[in-house]
């Protein structure tokens, strides 16, 4: 039962995607096996911990590296079947923003050369064309709140939530429609957190964008996306609303993740679900539900075969046997 | 000042203007901070100038200058030591040695350069390849760099000379060879480095071609530790060239150079140790300011690198 | 799976009683650098109390000064070009600022411990975890290697780290481990005095929970005080029983956890609470705090956070606010609006 709105359209759908990467003899699995789809105009929060695969997913669907296996259709074309010319074309529909607003600015690029850069490189605009391409920079900081007067400044030179709406603008020049956002606030101080992801929400209503938001903060990612998927070691977990989510977490790990962010309010002491033991490292990794190692619920039938997506209310799917 | 106002910025956010500066102004500005820096960048500069002067000279009086006074043989002045007319003293041909000194500064200056740049040319693409395609490229470069790592230089050079002939070019061709190596390392460590930052991925998610990857991101950014590297390795070459020329592969009689000059006045060291003072200052000047430069320099890029 | 806990007059009571053990008095502490830029001024006019047993959160952004405040108490401050200007640092009656190296090395790793951020670099390399504890211990306690290491095995079953695992090193632990390991290091002499900076700001966040709850543990159990900086709000308000928010050198509010959370009194604290999304309620936008911290080496005159302040008025350009009280002893804040002459007169204004 979907919901009743003009804008249902599926803009973006991942299909039995894996990515496994070759250490030595063994293989490590970063993606293994994730299926969803996002609606246009949406956000899909994915929510995880270090090693979980999360920004590696987000890589391989912007084809930045190559899969193992799996499709990802973008308004229904195959992206991995597209030739190098047709992929190069299709970028322009489909940009990153990055965690670091230290690594991700090219140190010897002025911000107006570091927003024009896509323009170049797709060929939209000649350096010859002067002046076009100076309205197209003002035109992009001033979307992102950035001061023209920044326009020959080297990112060296400022701070960080001004970086990252560099980042931002790079993004956007291009005009794509899907946006994968890798940690776009993590790096920030809480305060500018605040700025950066109030201009994210900003743009995305004004030009109707679909976000990819990947992040390790559960309270960022419950204000900012409409749905959200929970990964651990490469597979996802537990997909729902971002509301139905927080209100209702079933998969073992959602809970215990849930029950360990620290609440602001010295009056309501949660009590923590206590995991045991470490993550690891997907090498290798043996049948059976990858979390069963630190899981409290955990029986023997839960290493014994592989755990497979049920959706227990419209739309919330989760892959834990024993709820 | 202004750049830490910048980073914690602006009480007046907007309305302020900023003056931009450009990285090489900055690098600039730490750089003469460094007084051994300075006075090392001074003495290279008046070294090239009397390199390229001895060419205005030769010119204008159409190789006679040359010809008198730093090739002349003049017996009479045999082995003299330092005098008013002749400060460094006079050689073995009685030729003035400060003069020969002189005109030796564009020989020893200009082929140490060269030899470097031209191993700069090809190790730094071997090093650049070898750093951005990793894997199998990586091992094979690789591999033949330390084949030629593994040769002493002297020898190198000697089996180079003695396969192409005693020529200044050769020469040349000798010393480069045996700096490629060191070359490629420094350019495929910093290639490497960069390889997997952000803005690299940034740049492929915008549909650029390798090779603008490699010639507009990665290569600018690699500057700083190839021009440290170069610098102090136009010090090694130099030295180099003058110990070829010492063992008699390098530049022949009568040319004007430090080295040869040293091995010339080997034979009379006991009797007029004052004919090594001239070449033997020269090389040691020479050398220590471009290392003194290099440090310096290496220093002013620095702070930058670790941002 | 929660529940709320808290009793208005046992919370007086235990003030009154925490006021009794001040066991670390900051003064009036400025801490200046010397750069090429100018005198950063990195802490301004400190003034703060540590109780014992009790643990104080500093909160505040990058370049707050929080780093800067934990480093002067030990003295590691690197000088130059850093220099403690002017205030007092008295420990247990004892003036810091005016101790002997001897003594500050005799304090340094016993009597107060440090943990830093980064649990990667924290550790030697070359050195078993077991032998890294035990050095600490019989570097101020006079007892043999081999007791010293038998009581750093025993530090490192209270971190909840098998015995065994003394004779491993560094590099075959996960980064929580490792944060553990180093807790253990600073708690081995029982410590009365523990500072924790942002020690679990590089973890994930399941672990966080289990290293967080293990020094809360710890720290009752060995009835050590701590001082916690950090900038994550919510782990402040779980932790901690005093709070102290930092803001370009200067501590802008000081009280109790519950006064901070349920009471703030300063726009920056209120702007950094509702700068952070809450669990329990959805917003449409957050609120965020306008504008940048200002340059520490060109503060400006008046407040500090006047230019980004929704609240201010003509006065908050020009005066510096004190740490004015509000309502009980405790609870203060560096703002002009609570000023006794204007609350004096806004009380005159509704008569």
């Amino acid at each position: 039962m979907s919901e009743a709105s003009e804008m249902n359209k599926i803009l973006l759908e991942v299909d039995h995607l894996k990515k496994y990467f070759q250490v030595g003899k063994s293989q490590l699995h970063a993606v293994d096996d994730v299926s969803f789809t996002i609606q246009e105009g949406k956000t899909l929060g994915v929510v995880g911990e270090s090693g979980c695969g999360k920004s590696t997913l987000g890589r391989v669907i912007l084809r930045l590296h190559e899969p193992t296996s799996g499709k990802v259709f973008f308004e229904g074309k195959d992206v991995f079947a597209k030739s190098r010319k047709e992929m190069k074309v299709l970028r322009r529909d489909m940009q990153i923003i990055f965690q670091d607003p230290f690594s991700s600015l090219n140190p010897r690029m002025t911000v107006s050369q570091a927003i024009i850069e896509p323009l170049l490189i797709q060929k939209k605009y000649t350096l010859r064309d002067k002046e076009g391409l100076l309205n197209k920079v003002h035109e992009v900081m001033d979307m992102v709140g950035l001061a023209s007067q920044f326009v020959n400044t080297y990112p060296h030179e400022l701070d960080g939530g001004r970086r990252q709406r560099i980042g931002i603008a790079r993004a956007l020049v291009l005009n794509p429609k899907f946006i994968v956002c890798d940690e776009p606030v993590s790096a920030l101080d809480v305060s500018i957190q605040a700025q950066i992801l109030n201009l994210m929400q900003d743009l995305q209503k004004a030009l109707h964008l679909t976000y990819l938001f990947i992040t390790h903060n559960l309270l960022v990612v419950k204000h900012f996306s409409d749905e959200i998927a929970v990964m651990y070691l490469g597979q996802i977990v537990e997909k729902s609303s971002a509301s139905g989510l927080f209100k209702n977490p079933i998969h073992p790990y959602t809970q215990a993740l849930l029950s360990a962010i620290p609440i602001s309010d010295p009056e309501i002491k949660t009590e923590r679900v206590l995991l045991k033991g470490e993550l690891f490292s997907p090498i290798d990794p043996k049948p059976g539900c990858r979390f069963a190692a630190r899981c409290n619920y955990a029986i023997p039938e839960c290493s014994m075969r592989n755990m497979e997506m049920k959706e227990v209310e419209p739309g919330h799917f989760h892959s834990c046997i024993r709820f | 000042m202004k750049k830490l106002r910048r980073i914690f910025s602006l009480s007046n956010d907007e309305a302020k203007t900023l003056t931009e500066r450009t990285i090489s102004q900055e690098v600039w500005q730490r750089y003469k901070k460094s007084r051994t820096g300075m006075v090392a960048l001074v003495i290279v500069l008046l070294l090239l100038f009397i390199a390229i002067s001895t060419y205005v000279v030769d010119i204008v009086t159409n190789n006679a200058f040359y010809d008198n006074n730093v090739i002349n043989i003049d017996l009479i002045n045999k082995l003299k030591p330092p005098s008013w007319q002749h400060i460094a003293g006079n050689d073995e041909y009685g030729r003035d040695i400060l003069l020969r000194v002189i005109w030796g500064t564009r020989l020893s200056l200009f082929l140490g350069v060269l030899a470097v740049v031209i191993a700069l040319i090809i190790g730094g693409t071997l090093g650049a390849i070898s750093g951005f395609y990793g894997k199998q490229v990586d091992s094979v470069i690789m591999r033949l760099m330390d084949i030629l790592m593994g040769v002493p230089t002297i020898i190198l050079a000697i089996a180079i000379v003695a396969s192409l002939g005693v020529s200044i070019m050769n020469l040349v061709i000798a010393v480069a060879v045996s700096a490629v190596p060191g070359q490629a390392r420094v350019m495929r460590a910093a290639v490497m480095s960069i390889r997997d930052k952000e803005f690299i991925e940034a740049a492929r998610a915008s549909g650029a071609s390798d090779l603008r990857l490699i010639f507009k991101y990665i290569l600018p950014n690699c500057l700083s530790p190839v021009i440290v590297n170069t610098t102090l390795g136009v010090a090694a070459s130099i030295l180099n060239v003058t110990s070829l020329s010492f063992i008699g592969l390098g530049v022949q009689a009568p040319n004007a150079e430090w080295g040869s000059m040293l091995s010339a006045a080997r034979s009379y060291i006991r009797v007029s140790g004052h004919i090594t003072l001239g070449p033997g200052l020269a090389i040691f000047l020479t050398i220590m300011s471009i290392n003194l430069m290099g440090d310096a320099l290496r220093d002013a890029l620095d702070p930058r690198l670790k941002r | 799976m929660t529940h709320a806990s808290n009793d208005n007059t046992t919370l007086k009571i235990n003030i009154m009683n925490d006021h009794n053990q001040e066991i670390l008095k900051i003064k009036n502490l400025f801490v200046h650098y010397e750069t090429e830029y100018g005198t950063v001024e990195a802490l301004n006019d400190v003034s703060l109390s540590i109780f014992k047993g009790k643990t104080l959160g500093i909160v505040g952004e990058t370049g707050a000064g929080k780093t800067t405040l934990a480093k002067s108490i030990l003295r590691i401050i690197k000088s130059p070009p850093g220099r403690i200007v002017s205030g007092s640092i008295l420990f247990e009656g004892t003036e810091i600022l005016t101790m002997s190296d001897k003594e500050l090395r005799a304090l340094r790793g016993s009597q107060i411990s440090m943990i830093f951020q980064d649990p990667m670099t924290s550790l030697n390399p070359v050195m078993t975890v077991g032998d890294q504890i035990a050095e600490v211990i019989y570097t101020h306690e006079k007892i043999s290697k081999k007791d010293a290491f038998k009581k750093a095995l025993d530090m490192l079953n209270m971190v909840g780290i098998r015995p065994e695992r003394g004779k491993d090193y560094p590099h075959q632990f996960s980064g929580g481990m490792k944060q553990r390991v180093i807790i253990a290091i600073a708690l081995a002499n029982s410590s009365k005095i523990l500072i924790a900076d942002e020690p679990t700001s590089a973890l994930d966040v399941t672990i966080q929970a289990q290293v967080l709850s293990m020094i809360v543990d710890l720290k009752d159990k060995i009835k050590t005080s701590m001082i916690l900086i950090t900038h994550d709000l919510g782990v402040v308000a779980q932790t901690c029983d005093y709070v102290a928010i930092i803001y370009a050198g200067r501590i802008v509010e000081y009280g109790t956890v519950y006064n901070i959370f349920k009471d703030p009194k300063h726009p920056y604290t209120k702007g950094l609470i509702g700068s952070i999304p809450s669990l329990v309620y959805d917003v449409e936008r957050l609120q965020s705090i306008k504008g940048l911290m200002p340059d520490p080496t060109k503060l400006p005159k008046g407040c500090s956070f006047c230019p980004r302040c929704d609240m201010a008025f003509d006065e908050c350009q020009t005066i510096l606010p004190d740490l004015y009280n509000i309502d009980d002893e405790v609870h203060s804040a560096r703002c002009l609006l609570f000023s006794p002459e204007r609350i004096e007169n806004d009380r005159r204004r509704n008569e």
